[in-house]
């Protein structure tokens, strides 16, 4: 039979255990969220808007909780003759998240990675003809180990 | 005391076992910091995101919006009539077709036809309240479209931030599924109206189009069957891969160019080489399985 301080203490666990899984998923989600919109403002910036330049959003949202050295990866086709903007954040200020493109040949060659400027967290991409490549995203370590990021793509029109 | 130190494990393993399902990885894939630019594949080290591995299908407005730039001639007979969305029972349809009219929408859009626009819009309204999206298309929307009749990119961007603000609560929710079939509504709409073009007149730059959605058909076919959630997504996934074959037998080849950069504006042009070689045979062949596949979803 149980004694009663080990029932309180399975109680109490449990509770506490639960808390800090719910915390924590509402935490994340909450995280998520608040990237959406920097990374939306990003698309179409003031200095766009001065420019008359206008991006359209590929109607998705690419996220990924990302832990310690994983990297998140995904194919993407560019169709020539356009201009498309990548944009992805961490959701801090100090640039933590990190892109690169490749393309599909055997093996692969880097076609460009935002850590050789400074982890900049948008940047456009014009395309002379047709591509399939895979964009490779991940936080900058140095930075940050854990958490959301989210990736928006736009084509210029 | 024991006991308590038996019970203390459980916990401390149950927490381990949860936090390290969550980061789970599944693609199969790579990443390196090769100096020489280019990289052996590292299958270790790669995540999913949240409810699955990252898919993504280029825009069908970009689509649409190449039919106006070309010429290709306005021709609402293409397009799926507004009044097959009341013969949409399931949810399996109306989300497919929430996608087709997306499409369909874009096009009018494209075009500038503001009428036929705010009547595809409505009838996305309508459907998209079947699905629990009533606030991604709501009065609002409607307002700010109206408001900016004859500005064509003002209109295209509000459509496309309608339908990523769909995918994002989809998503949210765990939904990726009916994400998963807005999208491929989309990307069949698109290539349906590709096709129709193609039939009347055969405009080799809307024929590329075609022909370069070999990979983007290859990644909706994933989709469906990894985010899909009953037989109807295994059985459009097994109509989208005999599409697929034939596919396969184009011939693509590539050559890498290096890339430039101007780091003052921030861009890069991307400047490798594709080729794809098609035969009037193999165009035809995956004009009429389209023109099938997109009859069964929408009929």
């Amino acid at each position: 039979m149980k004694s009663p301080i080990n029932m309180n203490y399975l109680v109490k666990n449990t509770t506490l255990l639960f808390a800090l899984l719910l915390s924590g998923a509402l935490y994340s989600q909450t995280e998520c969220d608040q990237i959406d919109e920097v990374v939306n403002e990003m698309l179409n910036t003031p200095i766009d808007k001065a420019f008359d330049r206008t991006f359209i959003s590929d109607g998705q949202i690419y996220k990924a909780f990302i832990d310690e050295d994983e990297k998140a990866e995904f194919k993407l086709t560019l169709y020539g003759g356009s201009t498309y903007r990548i944009a992805g954040s961490a959701g801090d200020s100090d640039n933590s998240f990190i892109f690169e493109i490749y393309d599909t040949e055997f093996p692969r060659n880097l076609l460009f990675s935002n850590t050789d400027y400074n982890n900049c967290a948008y940047w456009d991409f014009k395309i002379e003809n047709t591509i399939d490549c895979y964009v490779v995203t991940g936080l900058d370590l140095t930075k940050k180990l854990s958490g959301c990021t989210v990736m928006m793509i736009a084509f210029e029109n | 005391m024991k006991k308590q130190q038996i019970y203390n494990f459980t916990i401390l393993a149950i927490c381990s076992f949860l936090i390290i399902s969550c980061g789970q990885s599944e693609t199969d894939s790579n990443f390196t910091e090769d100096n020489n630019k280019t990289t052996e594949i590292d299958s270790s080290n790669i995540m999913m995101n949240i409810g699955g591995s990252i898919f993504s299908i280029p825009s069908p407005i970009q689509t649409t919006l190449l039919m106006s730039q070309v010429g290709a001639e306005f021709n609402a007979s293409m397009l799926n009539s507004k009044d097959n969305a009341d013969n949409y029972s399931s949810d399996f349809l109306k989300a497919l077709n929430l996608g087709v009219y997306g499409c369909d929408l874009g096009y009018s859009a494209a075009y500038q036809n503001n009428d036929l626009s705010l009547k595809y819009l409505s009838t996305i309204r309508n459907i998209a309240s079947y699905i629990d999206l009533e606030n991604a298309f709501d009065e609002t929307l409607i307002e700010r479209f109206s408001n900016n009749f004859g500005n064509k990119d003002s209109m295209l961007v509000l459509v496309s931030e309608a339908y990523k603000g769909a995918d994002i609560y989809l998503k949210e929710n765990e939904k990726d599924d009916v994400a998963a079939l807005v999208v491929a509504g989309g990307w069949i709409e698109a290539n349906y109206l590709s096709c129709m073009i193609i039939k009347e007149n055969s405009n080799k730059l809307i024929i590329d189009r075609l022909i370069e959605q070999k990979t983007s058909l290859q990644t909706l076919i994933n989709m469906l069957e990894q985010l899909g959630s009953d037989d109807d997504y295994w059985d459009l996934a097994a109509e989208l891969g005999e599409l697929y074959t034939l596919y396969e037998s184009i011939e693509f080849s590539s050559e890498y160019v290096p890339p430039v950069t101007d780091f003052e504006n921030k861009t890069t042009t991307l400047k490798s080489k594709r080729e794809a070689n098609a035969t009037s045979e193999q165009l035809n062949a995956i004009i009429e399985k389209l023109l099938l596949i997109r009859n069964e979803i929408t009929n």
